[in-house]
């Protein structure tokens, strides 16, 4: 294999306690969109007829067609597709807009799916994930043992992605296991 | 034994085994390790902190100040536990603390009776002089004396954990009050946490017999848990103590997971730490019954009554025979109430009043107790327990009461702690005879008997009217609930019970051991103020914080200046409301998980190649790879700087911060970023950069590239990469916000390697897919582009040196970064570490940490030239400024030791040849210094003043932290190919 993962052999699928499962997603391919100062709508306008993309408001993200894009700050989207593809040159109309750059190897990402994920999460964000606060189609920029992470919640299961820099990968799993490693911590959470 | 045949939240179908100091005992699951040993008449339980006075238990909760105990053993020992909050668990051992050699009989209580030596102020007074004797003798003294518990000296095998929970309503206390409001916040809809320190929920119903709604107080409950439960948004949790309370509405509380257990179960926590945030929080912690001062006050058997209440109706146990109640107002007649239902008979009751009602004459009578109205204690005897008391009538009239228990009745505090933790101070409520919530934290409110409400009726109401309105509070709006129901009469708060005379010393804090004639002795010598006071006498600030005697000895102290109660005040309390293990608070960043790591994606493959990591920020980097025969850090250091000046070497430089730089109004932006211009750079091309501060100073250096019109990536070094990239944020959105230029760090993007050494260009070329030119024609030195590797990864390529050598980097995306690095070697490049790196950049003379120190300019460094005087870049200002610009400041040379084989060291001071050793000669330091193979010579960087016009002169390196003393020869910074053959070639 030339292409190496980013969490060096522990992406195996594990399952912990009440078939939550945690595993790596990799690789992406994704691209830091920034729009320049005014050009915010046209940019929307320019992803909406390319690709049938809403650009998310902030907190947000939306998928179209194997597409999605991710607020990342103000006027700052990422846009991101499955496995390696040339998302640079499939974007590159957008840059009349925006400046692009390759950031797919930048991140490491895992996905946390199943029953305990939030009690798991209760362990490693500072962030209130109940569901009537944080819901499929949000996301957040957030730290997780001292890591800037960002999370986003992908359905009801509920299914999280956690998101960090690359270097962090092998930290951010072993703060995941340290903090699925107990008992659950509230049951009434968990559903 | 003294355990009740009947009653009590225990389980006499299952026996308990402990040993406490070596002792079998038994106790029943629901007991506490106090309750349990005072039901195997076990009353004895400690040694105070200063006179190793013999203790029993005071209390029957987390104010107890006397009760102390080692928990556990070996690894898990744990000091200064309160006996009253240890669930008793089969196996439990413990033992007491501060005594020698054995509990019953104590040497160290010699200590009473030279109490004039240990009086307030002791330690300031006598342990200041002479300051010689503070390490030999005075410290290992005092930590032989004092220090009660001793901690485990083995790494603690359990696990903590640190959660977060948020909620609309936090309720704190299980009390009447607690769960009154819970209920009423739970039931409109609100999310709802509720914690209660212990393990049942209750609060005093489990203390007291009580009636609510026609249930038995635990059984209301209990009821009321259930409830609870089918509120979705409840979340419960037991044996959590919220501890803090900070800012924007967070708390913080401990979870004691599995303390009630011998050990954890498998993956268990033993404790979690919490943080909670709440919108409103209801405080309803309830009240701590205080001490009443009068002499020997704290001889095992003197306890409060509202404890020995406890003792009786919650763990069925009777803590000593024939009870003497005494008491200031109506509360102490509860518990000659509870004796007379249990069919205990009282000794004496002894009531502070000189009337009471015609009910507690008729209780009088049923007891068959004597009566002593307007009485007080003339004498307590008994050492290691209590065995009687002298009583004392309103005339005066003295006799002697057989008894081993005194249950005191003085009155109770609100339990005000946690309504302070923003700086609200209490304040003094006469009605209340108490200190209640003053000034509260935002989104507070007080209910029940922290509020100074000591009646349930009053207090059920109170909790659920502040139940409903946090729940109000926060969008669940509702009818007003139903209040619980309880019939209790009206009591008056007793006042503070404060005894002059008497014999023996009259104790205000029993675990620090502070007595009234330490307060008097306060207020002689001028530390009149609360707050001065407790410094001064240590009053209050021991383990337990003055919970039961803290406002006994503000009385004291009231009454020795005369002052009234709410003009002497109280101390301010501050977190944690009870002691938190600083395990718990560290969770799981312990030992490597301390912090995260960042590993480059060469990680592994260095780690093959035998390196040595060093901690660099969150890096690890590799310092030297160790070969075989190699024993020191040298050896292996000087072999990779030979083998990338003789031939080639690789190192991972994936750790250098770098930033990808796009948009139409890049150039002018690097322009304004750097020193020197950016804007003409051709693409295709590399520049090294400076920048600066605003403040004029050296700010980074680094490498940027222009890949193509309108896209670029800059370097910078490791450790600055993120000041670099907020600096270049805060320039864009604050000063430059309609330039169109994005940035974003892609350090973690790519894997970058630097290979240098003569043999360089043919690694490179065997390493890039075919059909790439790199030769001097087409790709010479300082030039950048796109390349493939690896079939077909994108590749970028960098003609750039620090080592002086003929050089490059080569990037890939990083999970390419293995692959790379393991071709690159195969091609027959040499790993090299950090320190081969700064070797070889010393002897480039290349500045890096020890000369972009924040204190250097662009001049200091031999870049003056570089600042551009056709253009606006930050910082160009300010390094007009006339000392910046003095010839006299220390500038960059280099040093060399002018008797071959001399050391020279980092931090060396820099003197004329023959000055005196005096800090007006001072010129200036060694700010890097390698051991160069190339020389064959130790060589340094310094920043000396008016260097650069010095080369040549003899100076004076002195190293008086190490006893260096070298002469040195300063020449340039550059001690290899200062022409730069090597590096274009």
């Amino acid at each position: 294999m030339v292409e190496h993962s980013a969490f060096a052999g522990a992406q195996a699928v594990t399952a912990t306690q009440g078939g939550t499962t945690v595993r790596a997603i990799e690789p992406l391919s994704v691209v830091s969109v920034t729009a320049w100062r005014g050009q915010e709508a046209a940019l929307a306008d320019a992803v909406r007829a390319t690709f049938g993309l809403d650009l998310p408001q902030a907190g947000r993200w939306t998928a179209h067609a194997g597409l999605t894009a991710i607020w990342a700050g103000p006027g700052h989207w990422w846009l991101q597709r499955g496995g390696r593809s040339a998302l640079m040159q499939e974007l590159a109309a957008l840059g009349d807009h925006a400046g692009l750059i390759d950031i797919s190897d930048a991140r490491a990402v895992l996905r946390l799916r199943g029953p305990l994920a939030r009690d798991i999460l209760l362990g490693l964000l500072p962030l209130d994930l109940h569901p009537s606060v944080f819901t499929p189609g949000q996301v957040a920029s957030t730290i997780a043992a001292h890591m800037t992470v960002q999370v986003r919640q992908l359905d009801d299961k509920p299914t999280f992605d956690l998101s960090c820099l690359r270097s962090y990968a092998g930290s951010l799993w072993r703060a995941l296991e340290l903090a699925s490693a107990g008992p659950p911590r509230l049951s009434a959470l968990s559903a | 034994m003294t355990r009740i045949s009947t009653g009590g939240l225990i389980d006499r179908s299952k026996t308990l085994r402990f040993r406490f100091d070596g002792t079998n005992y038994s106790g029943r699951p629901g007991d506490t390790l106090a309750s349990a040993l005072l039901a195997n008449g076990v009353r004895l339980m400690g040694r105070s902190f200063k006179y190793h006075r013999p203790r029993g238990v005071l209390s029957a909760g987390p104010e107890e100040p006397s009760a102390l105990v080692e928990l556990r053993s070996g690894a898990r020992r744990e000091p200064n536990i309160p006996a009253p909050v240890v669930e008793l668990f089969h196996g439990l051992e413990a033992s007491s603390q501060n005594r020698f050699p054995s509990l019953g009989f104590d040497l160290m209580a010699v200590n009473g009776l030279l109490a004039p030596l240990f009086s307030a102020g002791f330690y300031y007074k006598t342990f200041m002089w002479p300051a010689s004797w503070w390490e030999k003798l005075y410290e290992p003294l005092i930590r032989h004396a004092a220090g009660l518990g001793r901690a485990a000296t083995e790494d603690d095998p359990d696990s903590y954990d640190r959660a977060h929970l948020f909620c609309d309503v936090l309720v704190v206390g299980s009390g009447p009050a607690g769960l009154a409001a819970a209920l009423a916040a739970g039931r409109r809809g609100a999310r709802v946490v509720l914690c209660e320190s212990g393990p049942l929920l209750g609060g005093r119903l489990l203390a007291e017999h009580t009636e609510i709604d026609g249930m038995p107080g635990p059984a209301w409950a209990a009821a009321t848990e259930a409830a609870l439960r089918d509120c979705p948004g409840v979340t419960i949790l037991r044996r959590t103590t919220v501890a803090a309370v900070f800012d924007h509405g967070s708390y913080v509380a401990v979870e004691r997971v599995a303390d009630h257990k011998p050990v954890p179960d498998s993956h268990e926590p033993r404790q979690r730490v919490w943080r909670i945030v709440a919108k409103r929080c209801v405080l309803a912690a309830g009240a701590f019954e205080r001490l009443a001062t009068f002499g020997d006050n704290d001889r095992p058997g003197v306890m409060l009554a509202g404890a020995v209440r406890t003792y009786l109706n919650r763990y069925a146990v009777l803590p000593g025979r024939a009870p003497v109640v005494a008491t200031s107002g109506d509360d102490g007649w509860r518990t000659v109430a509870d004796c007379v239902r249990l069919g205990i008979g009282v000794a004496a009751i002894i009531d502070r009043r000189s009337e009471i009602t015609s009910q507690q004459r008729q209780l009088a009578e049923a007891s068959g107790a004597q009566l002593l109205l307007g009485g007080r204690i003339a004498r307590v005897y008994g050492g290691t327990g209590l065995y009687g008391l002298d009583v004392e009538d309103a005339a005066g009239k003295r006799q002697f009461v057989s008894t081993e228990l005194l249950a005191v009745a003085g009155g109770w505090n609100p339990a005000v702690q946690l309504a302070c933790h923003l700086g609200g101070k209490p304040v003094w409520s006469e009605h209340t005879q108490a200190f209640v919530p003053g000034t509260l934290p935002p989104g507070m409110s007080v209910a029940g008997a922290a509020r100074g409400t000591f009646g349930l009726a009053a207090a059920l109401a109170e909790g659920s009217a502040a139940g409903a309105a946090a729940a109000d509070g926060t969008g669940f709006a509702g009818s007003a609930p139903a209040v619980p129901r309880a019939d209790d009469a009206a009591t008056t708060p007793a006042p503070i019970w404060f005894l002059a005379g008497g014999r023996g010393k009259a104790f205000v804090d029993f675990q620090h051991d502070v007595t009234t004639a330490d307060i008097a002795q306060a207020q002689q010598e001028g530390f009149v103020s609360v707050e001065h006071m407790k410094r001064y006498t240590t009053h209050g600030m021991a383990t337990d914080q003055g919970k039961t005697g803290g406002v006994a000895g503000m009385a004291a102290m009231a009454a020795l200046t005369g002052r009234s109660m709410a003009e002497t005040g109280t101390t301010l309390h501050r977190p944690p409301y009870t002691p938190i293990a600083i395990g718990a608070l560290a969770g799981h960043h312990r030992g490597k998980d301390f912090r995260p790591t960042r590993r480059t994606p060469a990680h592994d493959w260095a780690a093959e190649q035998g390196a040595s990591f060093v901690e660099t920020g969150p890096w690890l980097r590799a310092e030297w790879f160790t070969q075989p025969g190699e024993r020191t850090w040298l050896q292996s250091c000087t072999r990779e700087v030979n083998a990338v000046r003789g031939g080639v070497g690789v190192c991972d430089v994936s750790t250098l911060g770098k930033i990808e730089i796009v948009g139409p109004d890049a150039g002018a932006f690097l322009d304004f970023l750097y020193i020197n211009t950016f804007s003409t750079l051709p693409v295709g091309r590399v520049r090294y950069g400076t920048m600066l501060r605003e403040d004029g100073f050296v700010f980074d250096d680094g490498t940027t590239a222009r890949l193509a019109p309108d896209r670029w990536v800059m370097t910078t070094t490791t450790a600055n990469a993120p000041r670099v990239l907020q600096h270049m944020e805060f320039v864009h959105q604050v000063l430059r916000p309609d330039w169109r230029v994005a940035f974003v760090s892609v350090t973690d993007q790519w894997a970058q390697f630097a290979v240098a050494g003569p043999r360089a260009r043919s690694v490179i070329a065997a390493v890039l897919d075919a059909g790439f030119d790199v030769s001097d024609a087409a790709f010479p030195f300082m030039a950048a582009g796109n390349f493939t590797s690896l079939g077909g990864v994108e590749t970028r390529l960098f003609r750039i040196s620090f080592s002086g050598e003929q050089a490059y980097e080569i990037g890939v995306p990083s999970a390419y970064g293995d692959a790379l690095v393991r071709k690159i070697a195969a091609a027959g490049a040499v790993p090299y570490g950090l320190e081969a790196l700064s070797v070889m950049r010393i002897e480039k003379g290349h500045p890096a940490g020890g000369e972009l120190n924040g204190q250097t300019t662009a001049m200091d460094l031999g870049m003056g030239r570089m600042m551009s005087s056709k253009k606006d870049f930050i910082g160009r200002a300010m390094a007009q400024r006339p000392a910046l610009r003095d010839p006299q400041r220390p500038a960059l040379v280099g040093l060399k030791p002018v008797k071959a084989g001399d050391r020279l060291r980092a931090g060396a001071h820099l003197l004329p040849r023959t000055a005196t050793h005096r800090i007006e000669n001072d010129q200036g330091w060694i700010s890097s210094v390698a051991f160069s193979p190339s020389l064959n010579s130790w060589i340094g960087l310094g920043l000396l003043a008016n260097g650069p016009a010095r080369h040549g002169e003899i100076i004076r390196t002195l190293d008086p932290v190490r006893g260096g003393n070298a002469l040195a020869e300063v020449v340039s910074p550059c001690f290899i190919d200062p022409d730069g053959v090597r590096l274009r070639g």
